[in-house]
């Protein structure tokens, strides 16, 4: 037995051994299902955890400040007997009674609601955040929200004022506070602070002060803690049904304790009356008195009035006669002082000449002066100068006469020797010429007788016969002829003689004269000429130079002439200058006399003008004298009046006082008639607490969201697992062969790959629920804490329920999964493990058949896409991977979207009006009309409509749930606040068709349809069915909509409205809450919404949800991570050999990686469409669950969300696919030449 | 006819910790342009090295490996890509041909990134697969597969022809019939083929016989009547 054990100690520690070096081999294997298991688990234990983590640490806050269980308040206040009745219920551990009340604080510019709470010592521990507690009257504490209206510090003083009309001062001892500190209490762990009665209806804030600030006969509310509650955990179902027994017990003392706290009441209304018509009657009588000392008094003030007046008459009388006189004295003083001006004027004119001529005169004597100097100066430089030339010019004259005599006795000279010379040879020419003459003719004689007895011979031989007539005659007339002739000839001869005797008588002469001849005579003759030629030209030269004198003569004259005129104009010059300044003295004489004059004038003015001031001086006083008189004449007449008036006011108001007081009795007589059993109100923490059910709500919402969304992870862990496992079996056929055929059991091989699996399980689980059991509820809870931000301390309890749960289920799956994949080998046999596997078939895929595709694709493309089709497992752990991803992001923003949308969309789409005034039940028709009147002035209100809004509860067959019965005061008019509509159909509805119409979220809740009846519980008028006419689209809130007739056949009666909704005009939205305030002046409106402030809170809640997204993509990037990694190291390993082929075939790296990215490329892709779809169902469904029952979210998807998760999956991917790359790069070439394993 | 192909001096160690191995130890062999060389050896000679430098899947240590007239020794890693890519052709013993893809896809596979290469379906012709062009390598005999693998590598159109165990996965006729496809190629288009194996039979049909041991080339033989392979024998 022992060897036994020994060997089969060996056998374990050599396949233990075995086991850890696989892991160790298998890194990466190992971790993929390691860590998906680690996220499926920590999503899932940890968004369950969130649950009771939530609840865990609201419960120890709120144990911590001994939050109270239950809150009682009394309609008339509850006495300390009624404290000490409630004590001594069983069950009840501890009362105490406490003072509130709601008043009016300011705000910067506006006044807001706040909550005045006493200090309980035992119960609601305010937490001081700064400052201390307040110890004493007119110290208080500040709500730390406060703050955001006001910048309150500790020191400050806030004064507060009542909103219900009645003095402060009537409930408290003093309406200013100081503060003394700043902090916050468990009574209101978010940001609402509850309803008021005043003010816009609304509470801000609370200020906590001590109990001696409170100015109270009675509490006005009680504080319980309930025995055996503080132990257990709050929002959870031990603790509500110990509660609600706890109130149940309080309610059976009310009435009882009511009772007497009527008749107390009573009792002390009564002796307040009879004291107050006491006192009514004394106050009349002295009334009485004080009117008849007045009648008396208002004559006695007329008497003396009328004497006063009469004097100031005549003094008024004096006053105006003197001013007349004053009057016309100025006038005539001005008119005199007016003609003194005009004189003056005058005066000062002739001044001004007198002043001009003056200077002008200098101004002519020094021109003058400057002239004579000028003159001076040129006389003296000229003058002797011309005197000079004029002697020369006489002594010229003298030399040129003497010349020209004696150049005319030289001519008469040459005249008279020429005379006889020329008269000579004039003779001796004309003798030359007339011998010539004579000779000439004597010729011409001879030769006519020589011709004519030529001619006679001729014819004389010739016989007579034959002779011509005319030789005839010749013949016969020549003797005769020639005889003439001759004697001529003779006569001529002789004067020839005589011609010759005087010519030669003549030449006697000339010698005689002493020329030897007849050219001798000529040339002196010319001599002779030419001398008297020369003679006269020296004469004319002689002449030319004495015009030129007489020239040079006439300038000097002229010169002369002109020096002397300049002297004469001097001269005139002076004349007139000193017949001017004769003129100019004359004048200056005038002027002084003129001046003189004057001043005597003015002066006799100036003292007719002081006489003047004086009698001024004097009227004016007498005017004072007058006006001061009439003022107090005047005083004392108002002063009478207003004695007069005032007295008669204080009888007027005195008798008001009266009636007023009389009334009031009246009043206080029928009010006391009419008080009522006082009432109780016993709430516990969800009904007095503003935000607790809130709370409790969203860590419900946790727990829904939790069931759903991990599911995912544990589906993608066993696709992980399955992968994994099959490839690791596959790897180690021959190992398992070798192993089967040594003999080992089935079991025992299999073991190795089950704890493989189960110890990456396991350890996947530990860390998962290590770390997110810490890290969820962490996160949601301070994502919570933007609301709930006064809870300080996150527990987290580590859950061991949820994270079994999680274990086993992880375990489940991968176990599971690796028995599925290695089942069918260790069913082969032995040798058929260890020959290689056959090669998987290349299989022709459906796409081939498309050649218009295929044919397109490269090689690549074609052997990814077989992959694809051939990897099935692979296939569909990446799509689920890569689609759970994106459904992660897909819901997250999905969320965000339709949790978002519900705002707008309900007051959009489904409700318009803008606030919703509640009205007691019991408003008088005045009351009504006025506030209706008001709301019809109001000119920014656009519309408003009565309606009956009632809080009833509803049961179908299935459940009961409490909604809004409302019946609107008019069907049609309804519809302008309110759409009835199909969210799904394209249908709209209406009050007077389908009479009853149901809100969407409301019948999903009371599980029923169109046609269905619900019936309506109320416990005074009795349960009534009715059938349901149509279900409407709405988010918020539920409401049952009833037609008038429907109400009326169910109840007897129409509808009392108690509610007024209305909407301000667009633009005047700041209205909206003035509108509030104003309704809330009137004592029968309750209380006023608005729907600004409900979608502000909203928002504020959805805020959170910003980090809920966050830790969703974070997940879904690590799922995509884990995936996408356990894919690529599957495909990397598995193909190494052909993808070092294709390196020696000479592929470069990338387009190596390319062929591998393919793959992923198309199964991201292939992966985000599935994740579309599967977010979109994933996202219904979780909508659905996430819901609160108080709302309807909305359902639509925006596409943006789709895109935003798109990106982020690409994103994922391809951070995955770049860190591959490097593993690529590695892969050896040397793989190729290995054989096939 | 030139030194196609040249090795000098060419060492690859590897370096284990503290102990070298050399794989090579300085070959030295020349081979000539369109011979048939066989490399043979014992496991461990190192003809996987030269099988690995020639290729450009490894680099040498030191020495020089001239592949037409170039020293493949000083590329860089780049480099090499492109020289296997457009130089080499390579025929593996194991086939290595892409299951997902065809007969005729697989060749095409190579062409794709190649810069002259010829028509895959007329080489596949001429290596005897007219009829299953369209098979994928699973519906294939080992035979044909690897002729596929030598279509593949011839298609490129390559500068050298690396055969690695060509036939130390077929049967004896098949494996006759693959070396007889392997010298027609070289005879008929003048391709250099080296072809490495442990099979010293195949010896006499070699243009030029290199015999490794330890990491040297022992023997260079150059064979000046190559036979046929019909007429060997092993």
């Amino acid at each position: 037995m022992v060897r036994k054990g020994q060997k089969n100690t060996m056998r374990k520690n050599v396949l233990r051994k075995d086991f850890f070096m696989e892991i160790r081999k298998t890194m990466g294997r190992f971790i993929s299902i390691f860590f998906i298991v680690a996220l499926g688990v920590a999503f899932y234990s940890g968004i369950r955890a969130s649950e009771p983590s939530m609840r865990v640490s609201g419960d120890a806050y709120f144990d911590k400040l001994d939050l109270m269980d239950i809150k009682v308040m009394g309609s008339m206040g509850l006495t300390k007997e009624d404290i000490r009745a409630m004590g001594q219920i069983d069950g009840i551990e501890l009362v105490e009674g406490s003072y509130s009340k709601d008043v009016l604080c300011p705000a910067g510019d506006t006044e807001k609601v706040v909550h005045i709470l006493s200090i309980s010592k035992n119960f609601n521990t305010v937490q001081v955040k700064e400052g201390r507690l307040p110890e004493k009257e007119g110290e208080c504490l500040l709500d730390e929200d406060f703050l955001l209206y006001d910048d309150y510090q500790i020191g400050d003083t806030i004064t507060f004022r009542s909103g219900d009309g009645e003095p402060l001062t009537d409930s408290m001892v003093t309406d200013t506070f100081t503060i003394v500190g700043i902090g916050n209490s468990p009574l209101y762990i978010s940001f609402g602070r509850g309803n008021s009665l005043i003010g816009n209806g609304e509470v801000s804030g609370f200020v906590l002060t001590d109990e001696s600030s409170f100015d109270m006969d009675v509490y006005t509310e009680a504080y319980a803690r309930v025995k055996g509650l503080r132990e257990k955990t709050a929002f959870t179902g031990e603790y509500a049904n110990l509660s609600d027994a706890a109130v149940l017990a309080l309610k059976e003392i009310e009435e009882e304790r009511c009772r007497i706290r009527r008749s107390e009441i009573l009792a002390e209304a009564d002796e307040e009356i009879a004291d107050a018509e006491d006192t009514v009657n004394e106050e009349s009588e002295k009334l009485e008195d004080a009117r008849q000392d007045l009648e008396e008094a208002k004559s006695t003030a007329a008497r003396e009035l009328e004497d006063a007046r009469q004097t100031l008459e005549d003094a008024r009388g004096k006053l105006e006669s003197s001013q007349r006189q004053i009057a016309d004295g100025e006038a005539k003083l001005a008119e005199g002082k007016e003609e003194l001006k005009k004189q003056q004027n005058t005066l000062e004119e002739a001044e001004r000449e007198y002043e001009n001529g003056t200077a002008e005169v200098s101004a002519r004597e020094e021109e003058w002066k400057e002239g004579q100097s000028k003159y001076l100066q040129e006389y003296y430089r000229y003058m002797p100068v011309i005197t000079a030339g004029k002697e020369e010019i006489s002594r010229g004259k003298e030399q040129l006469a003497e010349g020209k005599k004696q150049a005319e006795e030289g001519i008469q000279l040459i005249d008279a020797a020429l005379e006889p010379l020329t008269a000579l040879e004039g003779g001796l020419q004309a003798a030359g010429e007339g011998i010539a003459q004579l000779t000439g003719q004597i010729s011409q004689i001879e030769q006519s007788i020589t011709d004519g007895d030529t001619k006679y011979e001729a014819y004389s031989q010739i016989a007579e016969a034959d002779r011509t007539q005319e030789q005839q005659e010749f013949l016969a007339v020549w003797q005769e002829e020639r005889a003439g002739l001759d004697e001529k000839q003779a006569l001529l001869e002789q004067k020839r003689q005589e011609a010759l005797q005087k010519q030669t008588f003549l030449f006697q002469q000339m010698g005689e004269a002493g020329f030897a001849d007849e050219t001798a005579l000529k040339s002196q003759i010319t001599d002779l000429k030419t001398q008297k030629d020369s003679a006269v030209e020296g004469l004319a030269k002689l002449g030319k130079q004495e015009e030129k004198l007489l020239e040079n003569e006439r300038g000097l004259l002229e010169q002369e002439q002109k020096i002397l005129a300049a002297g004469e104009e001097l001269r005139q010059g002076r004349t007139q200058l000193d017949a001017a300044k004769e003129q100019l003295a004359e004048a200056k004489n005038q002027i002084d006399s003129g001046r003189t004059q004057l001043n005597a004038a003015w002066s006799l003015i100036e003292s007719q003008e002081q006489t003047l001031v004086d009698g001024k001086t004097e009227l004016a006083k007498g005017q004072q004298e007058f006006l001061d008189g009439q003022g107090d004449y005047e005083k004392a007449v108002a002063d009478a009046a207003e004695q007069i008036a005032d007295g008669e006011k204080q009888i007027a108001d005195g008798e008001a006082k009266l009636t007023e007081a009389k009334q009031e009795i009246a009043d206080a007589r029928a009010e006391i008639e009419k008080i009522e059993n006082p009432k109780w109100y016993v709430q516990d923490r969800s009904e007095a607490l503003a935000e607790y059910d809130g709370y409790g709500e969203n860590a419900d919402r946790m727990r829904s969201i939790g069931q759903v969304f991990p599911w995912l992870f544990f589906l993608v862990a066993a696709l992980i697992s399955l992968t994994s496992m099959t490839r690791m079996v596959e790897e180690q056929r021959i190992q398992i062969g070798t192993m089967k055929a040594l003999g080992y059991g089935k079991f025992s091989i299999a073991k190795k790959y089950m704890y493989y699996a189960l110890f990456a399980t396991l350890g996947g689980s530990i860390i998962g629920v290590l770390l997110g059991e810490k890290i969820f509820p962490f996160i949601i809870i301070y994502a919570y804490k933007i609301l709930y931000k006064h809870i300080p301390d996150i527990l987290l309890p580590y859950d061991m329920g949820y994270a079994i749960q999680a274990t086993a289920i992880a375990v489940l799956c991968t176990l599971n999964a690796t028995f599925a994949s290695c089942y069918k080998e260790l069913a082969a046999q032995p040798a058929r493990l260890m020959r290689p596997p056959a090669p998987k078939l290349g299989k022709r895929i459906f796409m081939e058949r498309i050649g218009f595709i295929w044919k397109r694709l490269n090689f690549s493309w074609k052997s990814s896409v077989r992959n694809l089709v051939r990897y099935k497992k692979r296939f569909f752990m990446t799509v689920f991977g890569i689609g759970g991803c994106m459904a992660l992001m897909v819901v997250g923003f999905g969320l965000k979207d339709c949790i978002y949308e519900i705002v707008s969309l309900q007051y959009e789409k489904v409700q318009f009006y803008d606030a919703a005034a509640y009205m007691d039940d019991d408003i008088s028709r005045e009351e009504r009309e006025n506030i209706l009147k008001y709301l019809k002035d109001m000119d920014s209100v656009d519309d408003f409509i009565q309606t009956r809004m009632q809080k009833v509860k509803v049961k179908s067959k299935t459940s009961e749930e409490s909604l809004y019965l409302q019946a609107p005061e008019d069907e049609i008019h309804i519809e302008e606040f309110l759409s009835f509509h199909s969210r799904t159909k394209d249908e709209t509805y209406s009050l007077t068709e389908d009479q009853v119409i149901l809100t969407e979220k409301m019948s999903q809740l009371l599980d029923v349809g169109v046609g269905d009846t619900i019936t309506i519980i109320d416990e005074d008028r009795g349960d009534k069915d009715v059938k349901i006419g149509a279900i409407c689209e709405n988010y918020m809130g539920h409401y049952l909509y009833i037609g008038n007739d429907t109400y009326e056949k169910l109840y007897g009666a129409r509808p009392v409205h108690n509610c007024i909704i209305y909407q301000v005009k667009e633009g005047q939205e700041s209205e909206i809450e003035k509108i509030g305030t104003d309704l809330l002046t009137y004592d029968d409106v309750l209380n006023v919404s608005y729907t600004s402030s409900i979608e502000g809170r909203l928002d504020d809640m959805l805020k959170s949800l910003n980090l809920v997204i966050v830790v969703l993509i974070v997940s879904a990037g690590m799922l995509a991570f884990v995936v996408l990694y356990n894919l690529n190291n599957i495909n990397i390993t598995e193909r190494k050999r052909e993808l070092a082929t294709l390196k020696v075939l000479g592929f470069y790296d990338m387009e190596v990686a390319a062929y591998v990215y393919r793959e992923n490329i198309i199964l991201t892709v292939i992966g985000a469409l599935t994740g579309i779809i599967l977010g979109n169902i994933l996202h219904r469904f979780i909508i659905v669950t996430v819901e609160v029952n108080e709302a309807m979210f909305g359902r639509q998807i925006h596409w943006q969300s789709y895109l935003y998760s798109f990106l982020f999956t690409v994103g994922f991917s391809i951070f995955v696919n770049m860190a591959m790359y490097f593993k690529l790069k590695v892969i050896d070439m040397v793989e190729s030449l290995k054989s096939v394993e | 006819m030139k030194e196609f192909v040249e090795l000098r001096d060419v060492r690859k160690i590897y370096r284990m910790g503290e102990i070298e191995i050399a794989a090579a130890d300085g070959i030295d062999f020349t081979i000539k342009e369109g011979e048939f060389a066989v490399v043979v050896g014992p496991s461990g000679a190192g003809k996987t090295t030269v099988l690995n430098i020639l290729g450009g899947m490894d680099t040498a240590t030191s020495g020089q490996v001239w592949i037409d007239g170039e020293d493949v020794a000083k590329y860089s890693a780049r480099r090499l890509t492109s020289y296997r890519r457009d130089d080499i052709g390579f025929v593996f013993q194991f086939y290595n041909l892409i299951p997902n893809l065809t007969a005729l896809e697989n060749v095409e596979l190579a062409l794709q990134i190649c810069r002259d290469p010829l028509d895959a379906a007329a080489v596949l012709e001429d290596v005897g697969l007219k009829d299953r062009l369209n098979n994928f390598p699973a519906q294939l005999s080992g035979g044909e597969q690897q002729r596929v693998s030598i279509a593949r590598a011839l298609a490129k159109n390559p500068k050298l022809l690396l055969c690695d165990e060509p036939t130390g996965a077929l049967d004896y006729n098949t494996g006759k019939s693959i070396l007889k496809l392997l010298q027609d190629t070289c005879r008929k288009r003048g391709m250099t083929v080296i072809l490495i194996t442990h099979n010293l039979a195949i010896a006499p049909m070699a243009d030029r016989v290199i015999k490794m041991k330890n990491g040297k080339a022992a023997s260079i033989v150059r064979n000046p009547a190559p036979v046929s392979v019909e007429t060997i024998e092993w």
